[in-house]
């Protein structure tokens, strides 16, 4: 088999000549996994991932945070590694390198990079890890503990309780489809029987996809897969979920714990494109987004010129649109001086007018000219070069895709983003930007609030 | 059960073998790739050409480091590198930020203890332009008064904002004790520092240092290698000679006995802390470097095996050993609920190796697991190690850092294609060795930053870490 060529054969084949990335191949057991494989000999070295399409995404109240300690629970043992130190035995084994897990607000993900004459060992691996986890009950109870502390930790960083009023703020009926490590007293109540509903419900093969790259024969490993995942039984797959309602009205949230004194931070969040709802609007989007952070162009500054207490020029603006499945984003994120003078509220009520002024204009034709347009889709073609150089990054960006989006749009993204026409941007302004009810975020140092009243006034005035 | 062991390694033996074999066919194939040449004013350039990609990549290490930086003005290296990413003579900062855009290509710089290092990734078909840019960043730097004081005040902001991790306040607390002295202490950058630099100094610091003498080249893409050396030569090549960098690194000034250090931070949640220790540990180039490399290896693996999978105590848990001049290591404990009760697993994990054993990787086949020899397993060890090593060959950027790292700290950029030959040749001995002279023999520096309560209690009782306490102030 071609899988089984020895080590020194790989390292003098892959050495360093020229071995461009090979074509993507796709297919679809008849259970429903997704599988991609991509050839590539640089190294003699394989990444096999797998990925759900779960995390917050999936989540209500009362589960809130449970994928992710499902996603520890995957390293506690299965039917053919008993426990967590036969499951790392076999790790050292096949002489993993760099393997893990993460949760993500609409993804699960493992991946393993083995030496790739163990390919075989590591399908079966992961198979029987996804397959048939043990969930042992005094596990659960040590794992939850070691969330609590990962979690713990992160609602100790200042920018949790921004994020946190950021989320219940844009997304008032399922915040905590956002929150991926999710509420403290879930994790530390977690039963072994709510660890088996994530497992019944989410990790199932017609909600999974199998992603190998490297050193691999894609003819020589389909049969492996097969015969490992093959027998995986199907399930509901990705279930239907209640869509976010748009907001109804302008909100605005201020915390101010800011460790950044002299400084503000400001951000305009807009709902939508959602990729599950509307993914030919996202097209648009990106494009959109590439023209805005153009430093000579017209969006930067025009907003400068009205907003001269921007720090930094045009530098530290920013705008774009964020991809997900259930809860797209366009933002204008920016940094304003902190004046010694009140009158801080004022220069973010001018900001907000700029970038809403900003916003109508974008509707003119003349606004987006054919070469920011041609520029901005040349950059995003560039994009996907720098993704590809190496297999492994390439497959864990196509993960994010296939879990927020679909192997369709994935595949034809390029050619799609060619076809975005100025009409189609502005199709998309109008749809999500131009009157749009939005969130207005200001992050603050809690000395420069003590001068200024931020919190205090937008708690009064805002809401 | 001995017997199916010693089976079992056997049957993997033949496999490293393979990869050591493997290791001679890679730096036979890789040494065909490499170019070398001088620059008119001697700057030594090294080229790897590979079509593996289209991206090409440039770095340009500068030595001296931390060494060449005052302690009261630390952040003044971090300064000038900056400033030299973000104007210069010919391109204004729009025009910089326009190019990199249009392209999609990144400048970077980085100050490292050691050297600093800049970094062009470009796509091939816009190598010609990104390169004028880089270079003229480098040759010209506008050092302009708006530019250096907004970038004073953005690294203020950066350095309050890692003041609210505690994880980097642990190692800023411990970096502070173990670096007292030595000229890596000029790393440890605080809001004063930084407040007493001025533009006249990173001015001069530029003229002083960024001199031929000081610089390397690495280059990594699909080049044509007489057309590169026109532009380098053009560019790099006119930079003058500047007095000789001074070479190696000295040790640091440490004590037999040092204290805990303590960082008391009230935003923390009172069940999480962090833990670090730093150890002193042999250079790059020493006999017992890649031995101590695969025994942190082992330490983190039964690290990991005692305090989160068997007690559940901490979020991460690792060890491990840097390739500086001045050489340490580091054991680090991420958000554990219990830095009392970790201390005394992590003193156990270190015997356990110390005695020349390590978690079995045989558990799971008829055997029970727990611990067997190093013999037994360090093969196992290797090839995870060549699995990480190869994965980090994987890009063309990778390798020109990996180029100009091997040049600072070996004076050969093709060093580093040695190293599975090197780490192939490691037994359990050095391993054991290593391990008992650098980190079980070792008075590790810990420094710990919790919830004041939970200062409070180690502050009283500081045992299990060091016969004293002493309170760290981080602003």
């Amino acid at each position: 088999m071609r899988i089984k060529k020895s080590l020194t054969a790989l390292f003098v084949l892959c050495l360093c000549f020229t071995a461009p990335l090979c074509a993507l191949e796709s297919h679809v057991l008849e259970n429903g996994l997704e599988v991609f494989l991509e050839e590539n000999h640089i190294v003699p070295l394989v990444t096999i991932r797998i990925t759900f399409r779960a995390g917050a995404i999936v989540e209500t109240m009362d589960l809130n945070g449970l994928c992710h300690l499902y996603e520890h629970m995957l390293f506690k043992g299965n039917a053919l590694y008993k426990n967590q130190e036969q499951f790392k035995a076999a790790l050292k084994r096949m002489g993993a390198g760099n393997w893990n897990g993460g949760t993500s607000t609409e993804f699960v993900t493992y991946y393993i990079t083995i030496p790739s004459d163990k390919l075989a060992e590591g399908l079966e691996f992961w198979a029987y890890a996804v397959k048939a986890p043990l969930l042992d009950g005094r596990e659960l109870v040590k794992e939850r503990q070691v969330v609590h502390n990962e979690i713990a930790g992160n609602q100790s960083e200042p920018h949790y309780m921004l994020m946190k009023a950021e989320q219940k703020a844009l997304y008032p009926d399922y915040w905590f489809r956002r929150d991926v490590g999710g509420d403290l007293g879930v994790i530390d109540t977690a039963s072994v029987e709510k660890m088996e509903y994530i497992k019944n419900n989410f990790y199932v093969p017609n909600n999974a996809a199998l992603f190998i790259s490297g050193d691999i024969y894609p003819e020589a490993v389909l049969p492996v897969i097969k015969k490992y995942y093959g027998d995986w039984q199907k399930g509901k797959g990705f279930p239907e979920i209640p869509p976010h309602r748009p907001l109804k009205k302008d909100v605005w949230v201020a915390v101010n714990n800011s460790p950044t004194k002299g400084l503000v931070d400001v951000k305009f969040s807009f709902r939508g494109p959602d990729a599950g709802v509307d993914p030919g609007a996202t097209y648009g989007a990106d494009v959109w987004g590439q023209v805005m952070n153009d430093p000579a162009g017209t969006f930067k500054n025009a907003v400068y010129k009205k907003v001269p207490e921007l720090h930094g020029g045009t530098r530290f603006i920013s705008a774009g649109y964020y991809t997900q499945r259930d809860a797209g984003l366009s933002f204008f994120s920016f940094k304003l001086r902190v004046p010694e003078e009140k009158g801080l509220l004022g220069i973010i009520e001018r900001l907000r007018q700029a970038v809403t002024d900003e916003i109508a204009r974008m509707v003119t034709r003349q606004y987006f000219t054919r070469e920011e347009l041609s520029s901005a889709k040349q950059e995003l073609r560039n994009h996907d070069i720098l993704s590809r150089e190496t297999s492994d990054r390439y497959l864990a960006n196509l993960s994010f895709w296939w879990a927020s989006t679909s192997t369709d749009y994935y595949l034809s993204y390029l050619d799609r983003i060619e076809a975005v026409s100025g009409e189609a941007v502005r199709g998309y302004v109008k749809g999500y930007l131009v009157n749009r009810p939005f969130l207005t975020s200001v992050w603050i140092n809690i000395d420069d609030d003590a001068k200024h009243g931020i919190v205090k006034t937008i708690g009064e005035t805002k809401q | 059960m001995k017997k199916r062991i010693i089976a079992y390694v056997l049957l993997w033996l033949p496999v490293f073998v393979n990869g050591s074999m493997a290791s001679e066919g890679f730096v036979r194939e890789n040494l065909k790739t490499f170019h070398e040449f001088r620059l008119g004013n001697g700057i030594p350039v090294v080229v790897k050409k590979t079509g593996q990609s289209r991206i090409r990549s440039v770095c340009v290490a500068v030595k001296g480091g931390k060494a060449l930086v005052q302690a009261d003005k630390a952040g003044l290296d971090k300064v000038t590198a900056k400033l030299m990413t973000m104007e210069s003579k010919k391109y204004s900062d729009v025009a910089r930020r326009a190019l990199l855009k249009k392209t999609t290509a990144t400048i970077s710089a980085s100050d490292g203890l050691d050297y600093t290092q800049y970094a062009l990734k470009t796509i091939d078909s816009y190598f010609d332009e990104t390169f004028d840019l880089f270079a003229d960043l480098f040759i010209n730097p506008a050092f302009s008064e708006r530019f250096f004081n907004e970038l004073i005040i953005s690294l203020k902001s950066a350095y309050r904002s890692d003041l609210t991790d505690g994880y980097a306040r642990a190692s800023y607390a411990v970096n502070r004790q173990f670096f007292a002295g030595h000229p890596y202490s000029s790393y440890l950058y605080t809001v004063k520092t930084l407040e007493a630099v001025t533009l006249d100094d990173v001015k001069k610091f530029y003229k002083d240092n960024y001199t031929a003498s000081r610089i390397i080249v690495c280059a990594v893409g699909d080049f044509d290698i007489d057309a590169l050396k026109k532009k380098l030569d053009a560019t790099f090549g006119t930079i003058g000679q500047g007095t000789r960098a001074e070479e190696g690194g000295s040790g640091f000034a440490l004590s037999p006995t040092p204290p805990l250090s303590l960082d008391s931070y009230s935003d923390l949640k009172k069940e999480v802390s962090y833990v670090r220790g730093n150890f002193p540990a042999p250079g790059i180039t020493d006999t017992d470097y890649w031995a101590l490399k695969l025994g942190t290896s082992i330490i983190s693996d039964i690290l990991n095996d005692m305090v989160r999978t068997k007690n559940g105590m901490a979020y991460s848990v690792w060890a491990h050993l840097y390739a500086k001049q001045s050489n340490y290591g580091n054991i680090s404990i991420y958000k554990t609920n219990n830095p009392a009760g970790v201390i005394k697993l992590i003193r156990k994990s270190i015997d356990i190796a110390a005695q020349g054993r390590c978690l079995s990787p045989f558990t799971g086949n008829g055997n029970s697991g727990g611990y067997v020899s190093l013999e037994q397993a360090l093969d196992f060890y290797k090839v995870s190690f060549s699995t990480k090593f190869y994965s980090g060959l994987q890009d063309n950027t990778s390798i020109a850092l990996k180029m100009a790292d091997s040049y600072v700290h070996t004076g050969d950029c093709l060093n580093y294609l040695y190293v599975m030959n090197t780490v192939g040749s490691v037994t359990a001995q050095d391993v054991v060795r290593a391990v008992r002279s650098y980190v079980s023999g070792a008075s590790i520096y810990w420094a710990v930053t919790a919830h004041p309560e939970t200062v409070s209690l180690l502050e009283k009782d500081p045992r299990e870490y060091a016969a004293s306490a002493q309170t760290v102030i981080l602003q």
